[in-house]
């Protein structure tokens, strides 16, 4: 007897068990049900208007292929928004109305409104797409003007790889939404070896005369190599000669890392910024070091120059705004070589453009050391990278010189530390997301309070939250969640960390937009 | 049991310039790595250091149940780039390299991907995850589980903690029933 009421008794608590398991599994799957319910309009999160409209932004080219593909994902998700209605004039530009709205196919979380994005061009930089959302230049092509908006011949928001400009009219009614974190590590080129002797000949940016090696052998500089180095001393386990290299056989120490220690004393500020005394011009200052000393005070080839050839970078990009914070001074650009690229400002996050640059800057025709020019510029150039661009585009970080007919030599970019801390992307614990790196930043989309629109609020939106506020639904395309095709774009097809709603502070201003200007038109 | 299922090191015959195949080989210390701990990565059969001025990235990649049948395709589907490594690691003469790498327990809160005390995930070893994650030379490590260095029932997935907590109510109901049935006993 006891024993029945004993298995009842279990029989029951496994059934219930059961039960849960099963309503919990049902609950985590979802539900598909016949025709959703239209959503509300006009409300926070969605911002829903009941109809079609386009937006637009401008700005960063750091997150112009990550907004590219944010953009896709949310406009693809409209497809399965709401019904158009063809009465209207012009056809299909608003919904249908109660529950002829939806269909049982209707995605009811995500881009109901079918709202287009334009991830714009027009003048390219952080800088420039807050100056353009201010209305402090005029953008080509505006937002707000075409669609109704409030203000001319503006975006919708600007994409930005730095802070608020607070020197921008419209600054007071600027929100900043961080949706990614990033870094902008140095580069050097410790692997670009070079087959020899550099005369400079036929050199395109050097003054008469003026040829930067004196006509001599140029090795992988970067990597600690001197003059009477074998060029492939980078590629040796060494010993060197030097105690304080214990990389490889150069005699010189590797340049891994830059430090603005000291501020305006310090190795980043004499690199870049400096113009007078204490100027670091020549890479033996920086490798050509013994016993206590540091980068800076390494003593130069009598006869044997090794300049250092800063790249100039765009002005405007977040990138160089923010690098240039990191060495002290308003633009990278202060001391630039006018021999890299002829003196021209390359654009920024992308090594292998100067491929290109040196075969321009030493053109091959008749010179028979045109290779061995363009490898010693590429071995004596500085450069600067977002992380997250770095991390996930090989591309970017590897250049190509023809040395033949029909052979080619690559050398790759190699990240640098920054006063010895390395640039690291662990999510919460890395250096990038704990601000530790020195020139760790956020990636932001900036907002007008006093123009943003339903629209555009929706959008921003739908990338800052994190199936917290509203779930997203799946992309009928690839099976996933649309939360999880934001997190892998920002994360591994473009190497940054995915700011959302649920960051944890002082990472945590991607929050929803709660007011916006036209909700109810 | 996660040690159990462990597969033994992957090797793949992979394409590298056009010409030849290499087979590669990725090793991890054995046993279930916890959040965090930095381990030792070899490997061999990758291209020499001269054929491979980018180096080699290693990332985080789920592999659900840990078995080879469900390794990775595609880095942007299964991978996580917060994961990858992140100095200059290079081959040597031979094609061989050695590498310290950092494990990342990974989840709905910080990935598109679970690695942790019950997803399997391996490392993937190769020249570029996005570009040429199967095309290009790779390799795969065994698979193995994240061990939380702390864990919370908190985080536990919802299919294990649900059930648990309802089987301890139930419990907890029978036995109070039992005891309040049984007949009083008067002297």
């Amino acid at each position: 007897m006891r024993h029945r009421i004993l298995r009842n008794r279990l029989a029951a608590a496994a059934s219930l068990i059961i039960a849960v398991f099963t309503m919990a599994t049902m609950l985590d799957a979802g539900v598909a049900s016949a025709n959703p319910s239209p959503p509300t309009l006009g409300t926070s999160p969605h911002w829903y208007l009941g109809k079609p409209e386009q937006i637009r932004d401008a700005g960063s080219d750091t997150t112009y292929f990550l907004m590219q593909r944010l953009s896709d994902l949310y406009m693809q998700s409209g497809l399965y928004g709401c019904q158009l209605n063809l009465a209207t004039t012009p056809n299909y530009n608003a919904c249908l109305t109660g529950s002829s709205a939806v269909i049982a196919t209707s995605d009811v979380t995500d881009n109901y409104d079918h709202i287009e994005v334009d991830t714009g061009l027009g003048k390219i930089g952080s800088g420039d797409g807050q100056k353009q959302l201010c209305g402090n230049e005029t953008a080509p092509f505006g937002g707000g003007q075409v669609n109704g908006g409030a203000a001319s011949s503006t975006p919708d928001f600007a994409r930005s790889s730095k802070p608020v400009d607070t020197t921008q009219p419209c600054q007071a009614n600027e929100v900043a939404l961080g949706f990614g974190k990033d870094g902008v590590p140095a580069v050097d080129f410790q692997g670009a070896e070079g087959p020899g002797t550099a005369t400079g000949t036929s050199c395109t940016g050097c003054s008469t005369g003026g040829q930067p090696w004196s006509g001599q052998v140029v090795g992988p500089v970067a990597a600690g190599w001197l003059p009477g180095n074998a060029v492939t001393c980078d590629t040796s386990t060494g010993p060197s000669s030097n105690p304080k290299n214990t990389v490889n056989g150069c005699s010189g120490v590797p340049v891994t890392d830059i430090s603005n220690v000291g501020g305006s004393s310090s190795e980043a500020f004499n690199i870049y910024c400096n113009t007078g005394a204490g100027k670091i011009t020549d890479w033996a200052q920086l490798t050509n070091i013994t016993g206590s000393e540091v980068p800076g005070q390494g003593a130069t080839i009598a006869g044997h120059p090794l300049p250092i050839l800063i790249a100039a970078v765009n002005t405007g990009s977040g990138t160089e705004s923010t690098y240039s914070g990191f060495v002290g001074c308003s633009t990278t650009n202060v001391n630039q070589s006018n021999l890299v690229c002829n003196g021209s400002q390359a654009l920024e996050n992308n090594s292998a453009q100067f491929g290109d640059c040196a075969a321009a800057d030493f053109p091959s025709a008749g010179d028979p050391t045109s290779v061995a020019d363009q490898a010693a510029e590429v071995a004596s150039m500085l450069y600067y990278m977002s992380n997250g661009v770095y991390n996930s585009n090989i591309h970017s970080r590897l250049l190509t010189l023809s040395t033949g007919p029909s052979t080619t030599v690559q050398y790759a970019a190699i990240k640098m530390t920054e006063n010895g801390i390395t640039a690291t992307t662990a999510n919460p614990s890395g250096t990038l997301m704990q601000n530790t790196f020195p020139t760790a930043r956020t990636l932001f989309n900036i907002y007008r309070t006093d123009t943003v629109r339903a629209s555009t609020a929706d959008f921003l939106n739908w990338i800052c939250d994190s199936n917290s506020a509203f779930t997203k639904g799946n992309d009928l395309s690839t099976g996933q969640n649309y939360n999880n095709e934001i997190t892998a774009a920002v994360q591994t097809t473009y190497g940054f960390i995915r700011l959302n709603t649920l960051t944890a502070s002082p990472n945590n201003s991607c929050q929803l937009i709660t007011s916006v200007h036209d909700a109810t038109s | 049991m996660a040690i159990a299922i462990a597969i033994a090191a992957a090797t793949f015959m992979v394409p590298f310039g056009g010409t030849a195949s290499a087979a590669t080989t990725v090793n991890t210390p054995a046993g279930n790595p916890t959040d965090a701990q930095t381990i030792t990565v070899t490997g061999s059969g990758f291209p020499v250091r001269s054929a491979l001025p980018s180096g080699l990235e290693i990332i985080e990649c789920a592999d659900p149940g840990g078995t080879t049948t469900n390794l990775p395709t595609d880095a942007a589907t299964s991978c996580d780039g917060t994961t990858v490594s992140g100095g200059q690691i290079n081959t040597d003469a031979s094609g061989n390299f050695t590498a310290q790498y950092p494990i990342e327990l990974l989840n709905s809160g910080n990935s598109s991907i679970n690695c942790d005390a019950t997803d399997f995930c391996v490392l993937w070893v190769g020249q570029d995850f996005n570009g040429a994650f199967l095309s290009g030379p790779h390799g795969f490590s065994s698979a193995f589980e994240i061990q939380s260095v702390a864990p919370v029932l908190g985080e536990a997935p919802l299919a294990i903690s649900l059930p648990v907590i309802a089987a301890a109510i139930v419990g907890v109901y029978v036995f109070l029933r039992r005891r309040r049935a049984q007949p009083s006993v008067t002297v």
